[in-house]
């Protein structure tokens, strides 16, 4: 028994687990200061406050529907976050999600909408399809950033705004349906669309292929190659280079697949939940992917926690706004300080250091123990 | 429509319409002299438009809210500070979480205040006034453009002429160029390098908060969700291109002013597609960043620098 | 002459643990050029940050004109009379002469400069201690020595007594050395006092009064130069040392060449005699000389990693000259860089990573690209216990290992990943005698296996151990190739080292 606890003792005292538990605690304090703060605007600005905060807290879990909500939120979340991830695990800071997520949606419903093949071959080929125009796309800022040393942030934010309004000229005149009453994309029968896992609540098989992706992108990234090249590069492109990695290679890879990956789930999320494509605005899951990809450290395995932490939040605010007097967007404002807290690196440093020092020498002295066992 | 490029009307707008760019862009020529990556100009104008519209409303002077709308910015500034400088955040990750916030807090206030969502029209801001040159503005063709502007934009050109002033000639602008450009030796002389720094952050918000007061008190008259529609980010292109040159980044932020006035004018005398006009803006800047780094990239090879070594991403 | 600064059992240990300066007990007098002399890593440099306030002493005390001082910063040091003109200058490229030199220090009026007061201060400076310079260049246009003069105005326009320079001759060519020279014996002529960090002997014979040699952080003794010869300066430089046992193998007369350079030009703007040299089978060749000698850009362009601008090389009869460096590693080259944190590692990976990097980049695609990681797991604990690295993990992120350790992570790298030639920069420099035992015999296995090594290194004991040919090099030339390395006497070592020597089959 005392053996185990030695043991147990050990793994907990190793420097990495210390890390891993003050990275922890950083976050939810972190969370805890952001919501506090979240919560002190909404005592200003609400009639009921403690009432609004409970619905805030606790409605995401009330029923199964808002559950489900949840659940449907996180997907496209998911799909941002890992695209973020492979992007900035190869040191680029490409934006592109956002645009790619929109153009993947509206690509994949004007697709799918076209064929009807059995076996919802129609929703793959147009995920697909989504994918590789993305791809095609996505090569521009890429491109620019490898050769020309464009800064990839900037170029891709514009190209954002591009793809927008190209897509909603497309919209506009090309391809809506006629005889819809608002503007969208002709309708999507079952069979030109994903199917619903459980039709109570829609939450749809999208969160399956979400998760997927997650699992692939964390094998990808940590158990090939290429994922190794990526990482490398992003960490320091010197060794990289030193290596004999081909780092203009991998810039140029790693910003394609990010936006393929977006685009791919704008297509899933969309074939998932909706029956046409109506949206009018950028809908900024790509910059909330960015945030959900730092709140998981930038981890694919943990990128569906902190998408589903998001949803949480989001279906949260939107209850929220629905039955109270306070507006949704105070989730935007919880999050950001979620991220500017958790992104602090001086933030809680001092506590972080003292913890690791005193791991090391923890794990001396139970070095120690076992000896004289 | 070569006679409406060349039209004394289009002279004119194209004036106005750069000048948010153009404040953008010094906010962002100040931050980068300092050597400070700050995205964060687009959230802050969207603020600062917010204050202008809602306090120039609730007090009836357009002075109270130019004043809110540059305090607004100036604040902004100092969160930045706080978050990269004190708490070591990324200046990337800070830059678009706030401006995630700012996005949402936008709306937030909006709504709490006047219990709308989308936009301030029915509390419409007191409108910053135009100034007529007497003698001056009859001079034909460049007359109004010059010198019957609106307030802001000879704001602007007076910032501009500021900023150089600053720049070349005071203390001030010395330190921020040497922090810019080398930290450690600041330092290593005695320069207090954090302060510097958060003055010109500071700066940096005057500025941001001055483009956008312009948004909802002179372009329209009411704060709108999402009316800097990019605006910050291609005035932080400008400055890209200008190079650190001010007079250089005044010409893109120029430039970027037609192509945004074209987007909307040419639509009347054209009949092309709004969405695809709107998309020029953005190509231009594009376009111009590409051009941009061809010309630094052979000019730096004959300049004979050492090979892609040791060099960072 | 009075005692105008002295130092008292300084002793300064690094945060990693390094011990710069062991009791160190040191005085200046003013009015005198002093010189600092000593090897790399003797602890010159550190004495002098102590004085300068750029670091603090571990303990012992600092009597600035008798009076005991604590220096807390370069402010403080500037205060008290005290300049140090760095090595690496701390000018802004981008700014003029003028502005680098009041920097910190400026006339201003309400915040706007007074440009015209401070240039003319200026003036009078220069006139005095006779400067050419156009004070409105930026500082980016100009050369070496130029910049150098940069740091001695900026720091005589701070009223400083002191003078610190850091090796101000290590980059310039000689007719600029000796107008430093001129620069430095007029400042002793108006009083002030002149502390020079060096390792070139004719340095301090032609320009100083006294010199301090340390050796190894300590304080070998304070000698007037005119009553010490440039030999025995050179002997307690590079010193006696505990030789280790040498082993002596047999000597094969080498016959297949591995690597041939030829005709190899390290700055073209120097005239300097091109380097041409073959590495043959099986053969440990070890290069050596002052640091800066050329020896480090030669490994740089043998690997791949600066162009170069003249000459050929030619490795396992493939021309590599303009080669990548991943083509190099592919036909056989591995590199220990002397830079091993950040060049030679991820300090952001784990040690797994790191030991395995080769093995994972060269995974086969038939795999798909999945690393089998076990397999190569147990590689890395095989290499992790042959070399004795000390790691809870191979999980473990490597920037919490010591630096000895890290060490040993990047040698394993290299040298497992069955390398035709290794390319090692000072492959013993801070691990301990055990494990310098282990990679000595390390590396004869390679050789005895018929692999070549190419080795720089400054520590006889690692040159007596491993090499066949030594070759030196001064001022990016080579002054000595010696083939039987057994027969070599420190002191010509020194000698071919600090240029004082030159072999005459070479010119």
């Amino acid at each position: 028994m005392k053996k185990m606890l030695i043991q147990l003792k050990s793994i907990y005292y190793r420097p990495q687990t210390q890390q891993f538990v003050v990275d922890v605690l950083r976050t939810l304090l972190s969370l805890l200061i952001a919501l506090i703060l979240g919560f002190i605007v909404i005592l200003l600005t609400s009639d009921q406050p403690f009432d609004t905060i409970r619905i805030f807290l606790l409605s995401p879990l009330s029923d199964p529907y808002t559950f489900g909500m949840v659940i449907t939120q996180s997907v496209p979340l998911i799909f941002t976050g890992i695209a973020v991830c492979l992007m900035v695990k190869g040191g680029q800071f490409n934006m592109i999600g956002e645009g790619a997520f929109f153009a993947g949606a509206f690509i994949g419903a004007v697709v799918a909408a076209k064929f009807s093949l059995p076996w919802f071959l129609s929703p793959f080929i147009a995920m697909l399809v989504a994918a590789i125009v993305m791809g095609i796309i996505g090569y521009v800022p890429a491109k620019l950033k490898a050769s020309l040393k464009v800064d990839e942030f900037v170029s891709s934010l514009m190209l954002n705004f591009v793809i927008f309004w190209v897509i909603m000229y497309l919209f506009n005149n090309v391809f809506f349906d006629p005889e819809y009453s608002s503007l969208a994309t002709p309708y999507l029968e079952d069979g030109q669309r994903l199917p619903f896992l459980n039709a109570d609540n829609e939450v749809s098989i999208s969160i399956i292929i979400a998760l997927i992706t997650a699992l692939a992108a964390y094998l990808f990234l940590y158990r090939t190659k290429w994922g190794f090249a990526i990482r490398t590069t992003g960490s320091n492109v010197h060794y990289a280079k030193y290596l004999g990695i081909n780092v203009k290679r991998v810039i140029l890879i790693v910003q394609i697949v990010g936006a393929m990956v977006a685009a791919f789930g704008g297509a899933t999320f969309l074939l998932g939940n909706s029956y046409r494509f109506t949206w009018k605005a950028l809908p900024n899951y790509g910059f909330d992917g960015f945030i959900v990809a730092i709140m998981a450290f930038v981890h694919p395995l943990l990128v569906p926690f902190a998408a589903f932490l998001m949803g949480f939040l989001r279906v949260g605010a939107s209850e929220m706004a629905r039955l109270s007097d306070v507006p949704n967007e105070i989730v935007y404002i919880i999050q950001a300080l979620i991220i500017l807290f958790v992104g602090g690196q001086a933030f809680l440093v001092r506590f972080k250091r003292n913890r690791l020092k005193k791991a090391i020498e923890k794990e001396q002295l139970l070095k120690v123990e076992v000896r004289h066992d | 429509m070569i006679k409406f490029i060349f039209s004394e009307q289009f002279i004119v707008s194209m004036i106005l319409f750069a000048t948010p760019i153009l404040f953008a862009a010094l906010g962002a020529l100040v931050s980068k002299k300092a050597g400070i990556l700050n995205i964060n100009i687009e959230g802050t104008m969207s603020l600062s438009a917010l204050a202008g519209g809602l306090i120039s409303f609730a007090t009836r002077s357009w002075l109270l809210g130019l004043l809110a709308a540059v305090i607004v910015g100036v604040i902004m500034g100092f969160v930045f500070a706080f978050f990269t400088m004190k708490l070591k955040t990324d200046n990337v990750l800070s830059g678009i979480a706030l401006n995630t916030m700012a996005s949402g807090l936008t709306v937030y206030i909006l709504y709490a205040v006047i219990g709308v969502k989308g936009d301030s029209s029915l509390q419409p801001s007191m409108i910053i006034p135009n100034l007529n040159i007497p003698l001056l503005s009859k001079i034909p063709f460049l007359g109004s453009a010059l010198f019957s502007q609106n307030l802001l934009v000879y704001l602007g050109f007076l910032s501009l002429i500021t900023l150089i002033f600053i720049l070349n000639r005071t203390k001030l602008g010395l330190y921020i160029k040497a922090v810019g450009f080398n930290e450690s030796a600041a330092k290593s002389v005695g320069i207090p390098t954090k302060r510097i720094k958060l003055i010109a952050l500071m700066i940096t918000g005057i500025f941001a908060g001055l483009g956008g007061a312009y948004l909802s008190m002179v372009y329209l008259s009411y704060f709108s969700v999402g009316m800097v529609a990019g605006r910050g980010f291609i005035g932080i292109a400008a400055e890209a291109m200008g190079q650190g040159k001010p007079l250089l980044t005044f010409l893109f932020a120029l430039l970027f002013g037609a192509v945004d006035y074209f987007a909307i004018g040419a639509q009347t005398v054209l009949s092309f597609p709004y969405e695809l006009l709107n998309t020029l803006p953005y190509l231009m800047t594009i376009l111009a960043l590409i051009i941009f780094a061809i010309i630094h990239k052979y000019s730096s090879r004959s300049k004979n620098r050492k090979d892609d070594d040791y060099e960072k991403i | 002459m009075t005692e105008v600064i002295k130092m008292e059992h300084i002793r300064k240990v690094y945060d990693n643990g390094f011990l710069a300066n062991d009791d160190i007990s040191f005085s200046l007098n003013s009015g005198e050029i002093h010189a600092i002399a000593g090897e790399n890593g003797a602890g010159k440099s550190t004495l002098m940050k102590l004085l300068y306030g750029v670091e603090k002493p571990t303990s012992g005390k600092i009597y600035i004109k008798g009076v005991e001082t604590k220096i807390y910063n370069p402010s403080q040091s500037i205060k008290l009379g005290i300049g140090m003109v760095f090595q690496h200058f701390m000018l802004v490229d981008e700014l003029t002469i003028f502005e680098n030199i009041f920097l910190g220090n400026e006339t201003a009026k309400f915040n706007i400069l007074l440009k015209d007061k401070m240039k003319k201060k200026l003036e009078v400076l220069s006139e005095k201690f006779n400067f050419k310079l156009d004070i409105n260049a930026k500082c980016g246009t100009l050369s070496v020595s130029q910049k150098q003069k940069v740091e001695i105005l900026k720091v005589l326009s701070k009223d400083a007594d002191v003078f610190i320079f850091d090796e101000p001759t290590a980059v310039l060519t000689a007719p600029e050395s000796d107008e430093l020279f001129e620069q430095l014996r007029l400042l002793r002529k108006a009083g002030h006092t002149v502390v020079i960090i060096t390792h070139k002997l004719q340095e301090i014979k032609v320009l100083c009064d006294r010199v301090t040699v340390l050796r190894k952080g300590r304080n070998l003794g304070t000698y007037d130069v005119s009553q010490i010869t440039t030999e025995e300066i050179s002997r307690l430089m590079v010193g006696f040392d505990v030789k280790l046992q040498e082993e002596i193998t047999d000597k094969k007369i080498a016959t297949d060449s591995l690597l041939e350079v030829k005709d190899l030009v390290i700055n073209p703007s120097q005239e300097t005699r091109p380097i041409s040299f073959n590495v043959h089978r099986g053969e440990i060749v070890c290069v050596t000389g002052v640091e800066g000698s050329g020896q480090e850009k030669v490994i740089e362009m043998l690997m791949g990693l600066t162009k170069v601008p003249a000459g050929t090389m030619i490795f396992n009869n493939h021309e590599v000259t303009h080669l990548s460096l991943k083509s190099r590693r592919e036909l056989g080259m591995s590199y220990i860089p002397a830079d091993r944190m950040v060049l030679g590692t991820n300090l952001n990976s784990t040690v797994f990573e790191n030991i395995a990097a080769h093995d994972i980049l060269k995974t086969s695609p038939r795999r798909l690209g999945f690393f089998d990681k076990r397999y190569l797991k147990k590689a890395a604990l095989k290499h992790k216990d042959e070399y004795s690295i000390k790691t809870s993990s191979m999980n473990q992120s490597i920037h919490l290992l010591s630096g000895g350790n890290i060490q040993k992570v990047v040698t394993a790298r290299e040298m497992e990943n069955d390398p035709l030639l290794l390319i090692a920069e000072h492959p013993t420099r801070g691990v301990d005698v055990g494990t310098m035992e282990l990679i000595f015999n390390k590396m004869r296995n390679l050789k005895k296996a018929g692999k070549s090594i190419f080795l720089v290194s400054t520590d006889w004991n690692e040159m007596m151990a491993l090499a066949d040919r030594i070759i030196i090099f001064f001022n990016n030339e080579m002054t000595a190739i010696i083939d039987e390395p057994r027969l070599l006497n420190e002191y010509d070592l020194g000698y071919y080292m600090l240029g004082v020597k030159r072999m005459v089959t070479l010119v």
